[in-house]
């Protein structure tokens, strides 16, 4: 598996749509720092805390649907182009290559998510001038970060299912939109009429992550929340399988 | 490794409820340059789809050099390089960089080889992105792919499609080249019948799923070589004759009252003259040599279109 995991991470080193993706996201702390500095909004008291807040909150919530992004960088072109085929013709086990696709997506993802979030609290620091209450969040924002690692890998191999069934990349994409932000609100307006409902919200993974954001801004979170950490696991583990099972006997 | 590279044995191949590849037993023998010839869904990709395992055959045994099992497949697979259906890359990478993401999903160690295979295909100082590339030069980095890091197998489908005829000639001559100087075997599939016979030194024929036959090329000339064919009314008196009265002994009596002769000295005022004397009747009189195009067309009832 090293061999292709060192060939997956050479090419996704050459994408420009991945270097494009982290420079806006650089560009969109700057520019949301810059408009905390010089813009006065009337109820933001403190900008440093604020800024941190708004970061916590749009990582984790934009995770799953970034990552998404960054497997269609990884495993778009091989899906288009059919170039899975070399691969597998070269006689890559078949089980490796989800797993190495699985890590490669996982380490540009949170790579992306390192870069961003160590680029905003230099920035945010120098701009806003760091003070107490914004850095008590920065703690209690890795714990969630490194809580919810299970739970994107567990989605990263889910949308590798998806991916090989449905085959209209873009139709694909707003799918996925719909399933990760406006589903867990529809779940919430049907709860009233069954338990079901309640539960899909319940069990829905942006509920799981809204549920950590808040923690982290209530201050409440002061370890690994093992809870998110089970709730990913078992995600990873049922939906791996689910990949592994799709990829194994398909035909090309 | 054994004596054959790929073997198959009755292997079957379904796609939901239709066959294929139906009970194919062939050998491909090391050091083989073996032709697939088939018209249009005649199975030849897919048989190179169950060497390579983009397919998993339904039925039947496979042995890929000298490998039986699973776990063995991919380990053959590894030392095989392919080139199926068209040249499948990645569009936002030049050539030498799509070659260098093979070299390291390989773990081939010596960088040079990626240098080495973009020459051989004429593509070294190309920067375009391989999307920008014309069909041809896909096609050429198609088989750098395959051929990187000198692989024991490769198997080419259709290989020569989009290559201009310099392109053509080139190709056959790498193959040949890569056959004689590394004992490269090589599986080969073409619709142009006539380059296949320029290339292949064995034969499979495939017909909707089936193997029709298998043949080496000395065999196949035998077949195809230049001949007289008369249809007589009694073929061994014929024979006779050829044989005393002309001294031709290089001929064979076919069924249904015909006789083939092969003779160098043959000639057909000669023979005619020799036969009517002795009351022999010449029914027909023809004068010919086959084609490998020919032969499949024969071979598999008539149609065209290889």
């Amino acid at each position: 598996m090293r061999k292709y995991l060192k060939a997956e991470l050479y090419r996704m080193a050459l994408r420009i749509t991945y270097r494009n993706t982290l420079f806006f996201f650089l560009l969109l702390s700057l520019a949301g720092s810059l408009v905390l500095k010089f813009v006065e909004i009337a109820p933001i008291t403190n900008p440093y805390e604020t800024s941190m807040t708004i970061m916590i909150s749009g990582i984790l919530t934009s995770a799953p649907f970034l990552l998404y992004g960054v497997l269609d960088m990884v495993m778009g072109e091989d899906l288009k182009h059919k170039t899975l085929n070399n691969t597998i013709a070269g006689g890559v086990p078949r089980l490796r290559m989800i797993t190495t696709k699985i890590l490669t997506t996982a380490f540009f993802g949170l790579l992306l998510a390192a870069v961003v979030t160590s680029f905003h609290l230099l920035s945010t620091g120098l701009l806003l001038g760091a003070n107490a209450d914004g850095l008590r969040l920065i703690s209690g924002f890795l714990y969630s970060f490194v809580s919810s690692i299970p739970l994107w890998c567990g989605l990263i191999a889910l949308y590798i299912v998806i991916a090989f069934t449905f085959t209209n990349q873009v139709m694909l994409g707003i799918l996925t939109f719909i399933a990760l932000y406006i589903l867990p609100s529809v779940f919430l307006l049907l709860r009233p009429l069954s338990s079901v409902f309640a539960t899909l919200h319940q069990y829905h993974p942006m509920t799981v992550l809204q549920r950590l954001v808040s923690m982290v801004e209530f201050n409440q979170l002061y370890a690994l929340d093992w809870r998110t950490l089970a709730y990913g696991g078992i995600m990873l583990v049922i939906s791996t399988g689910a990949a592994y099972a799709v990829f194994r006997k398909k035909d090309f | 490794m054994g004596e054959n590279a790929v073997s198959f044995h009755t292997v079957t191949k379904v796609y939901g409820k239709q066959p294929v590849v139906k009970d194919v037993s062939l050998a491909v023998k090391a050091g083989d340059i073996y032709g697939l010839i088939g018209k249009n869904g005649a199975g030849k990709t897919t048989i190179m789809k169950l060497i390579t395992g983009l397919a998993q055959p339904s039925d039947g045994h496979m042995s890929i050099l000298g490998e039986d099992t699973e776990k063995g497949y991919q380990l053959a697979r590894q030392r095989t390089g392919s080139l199926i259906e068209n040249p499948y890359l990645y569009p936002s990478m030049d050539a030498r960089q799509n070659l260098e993401y093979y070299r390291r999903q390989k773990g081939l160690k010596d960088k040079a080889l990626v240098d080495e295979a973009l020459r051989i295909v004429g593509l070294y100082d190309e920067k375009k992105k391989f999307g920008k590339f014309s069909l041809g030069m896909k096609q050429r980095l198609g088989i750098a792919q395959a051929i990187l890091g000198n692989p024991e197998l490769l198997i080419l489908d259709e290989p020569i499609n989009g290559l201009d005829p310099t392109g053509i000639i080139e190709m056959r001559e790498m193959l040949q080249k890569l056959n004689r100087e590394k004992g490269t075997t090589i599986v080969v599939s073409s619709h142009i019948l006539n380059e296949m016979s320029m290339i292949a030194n064995r034969y499979a024929f495939i017909h909707e799923g089936k193997l029709v036959e298998e043949i080496s090329r000395a065999a196949l000339e035998e077949k195809c070589r230049k001949h007289l064919r008369l249809k007589v009314n009694d073929t061994e008196k014929t024979a006779m004759l050829l044989e005393q009265h002309l001294a031709i002994r290089d001929y064979k009596v076919l069924p249904h009252h015909e006789i083939e002769i092969y003779d160098e000295k043959r000639n057909l005022n000669s023979i005619t003259k020799v036969l009517i004397e002795h009351d022999v009747v010449i029914l027909s009189a023809s004068e010919g040599a086959q084609s490998l195009e020919g032969y499949f067309v024969q071979l598999i009832g008539g149609e065209h279109h290889a």
